[in-house]
């Protein structure tokens, strides 16, 4: 049983949980154990929002002419396992501003799953009278955009400039 | 076994936990398979269908288990693609919340040394096992607790009223 186990055991099962690297054998049994424990489940959900801000600490928020710019401070992949993806979602989904651009620049893969979260930022922004708009992506990102007509519904800028100025024209 | 509302209320936020993780953030159908789950395992309750009632998160884990395999079937067989399905909001907190508990974060986060941030970086985001990340920054197991238990508790103070309050909306 995971809290009968050294606390550092028990974190180790929780870490582990959280980035999907038990096998499901131990899945199975860890869930079976906090759905009935409430210390293991509190920490299981204290572990977690440490490490969606860790993952929240390569992203970073500023504001330019009333529109709000997301930057990644590294390298990122918005791929299908990649912890970026997930810190993307929550931090555009969770905040108030409705005008926001995604500085793609540091963005180095992308694939279904980080177009369909782009989609659903999309989705979240226009549904709240807002907007999306993306620049700077690399070569081989902008390819794959136009090539799934992304670029096409989420306007796509070389520059901030430009991606700012498309707010008021 | 005691259930009053306010564990029912309890199991229905872990239920909830375990249904996002594996069903996803996209899934318009969360409640649902978390109130199946929690009819289905009440039911057997009352029939006292539930051998070991000390062990009964098993017993829910298997309920629910059932319930997400249920569906994932029916949703291969019967995709539905509708347009109109609106994509689950994860709310917006209030302004003032958000810049507040940023500022924890970042003043939390800033207190770390970065080789702290590594390690738990290593822990947490890359599933790596506690020993390949000791020989990896060449610490002993006490200094690895230590780092892993200090930031935790940086944490604790930040984040556990949020949780106490938060009735789980968020994973």
């Amino acid at each position: 049983m995971v809290c009968k186990k050294e606390p550092i055991d028990r974190e180790q099962v929780i870490a582990k949980y959280l980035s999907r690297s038990l096998d499901s054998e131990a899945v199975e049994e860890f869930e079976g154990h906090y759905l009935g424990c409430d210390e293991c489940f509190e920490e299981l959900r204290l572990s977690e929002r440490m490490a969606n801000d860790l993952k929240a600490s390569n992203l970073a928020w500023n504001q330019t002419g009333g529109v709000s710019v997301l930057r990644f401070k590294a390298n990122a992949e918005l791929t299908h396992s990649a912890q970026d993806l997930d810190a993307l979602r929550k931090e555009v989904l969770e905040q108030s501003d409705s005008r926001v651009i995604i500085d793609l620049s540091r963005v180095t893969r992308i694939d279904s799953a980080g177009l369909g979260q782009l989609m659903s930022c999309y989705s979240h922004l226009v549904k709240n009278r807002g907007a999306l708009k993306m620049m700077n992506p690399a070569p081989e990102i902008k390819k794959l955009l136009d090539m799934t007509g992304l670029s096409t519904l989420i306007p796509t800028f070389h520059d901030e400039k430009e991606a700012v100025s498309s707010f008021t024209n | 076994m005691d259930l009053n509302e306010p564990s029912l209320d309890r199991l229905r936020l872990k239920l909830r936990y375990k249904v996002l993780y594996h069903v996803g953030h996209n899934c318009a159908d969360v409640d649902d398979l978390v109130q199946e789950s929690l009819t289905r395992f009440l039911r057997a309750e009352q029939r006292q269908q539930i051998r070991n009632t000390e062990e009964f998160g098993a017993f829910l884990n298997g309920v629910c288990r059932n319930v997400i395999l249920e569906y994932r079937r029916r949703i291969k067989r019967e995709p539905t693609i509708d347009p109109d399905i609106p994509i689950p909001d994860a709310g917006v907190r209030p302004d003032a919340e958000i810049f507040e508990m940023r500022d924890a974060i970042d003043n939390g986060l800033k207190e770390l040394a970065e080789r702290d941030r590594s390690i738990l970086r290593s822990l947490y985001l890359e599933g790596r096992e506690k020993e390949e990340i000791c020989r990896e920054w060449g610490m002993s197991d006490a200094q690895f607790r230590v780092v892993l238990f200090r930031a935790k508790e940086r944490f604790r103070r930040v984040y556990g009223p949020e949780l106490k309050r938060n009735s789980g909306s968020e994973h």
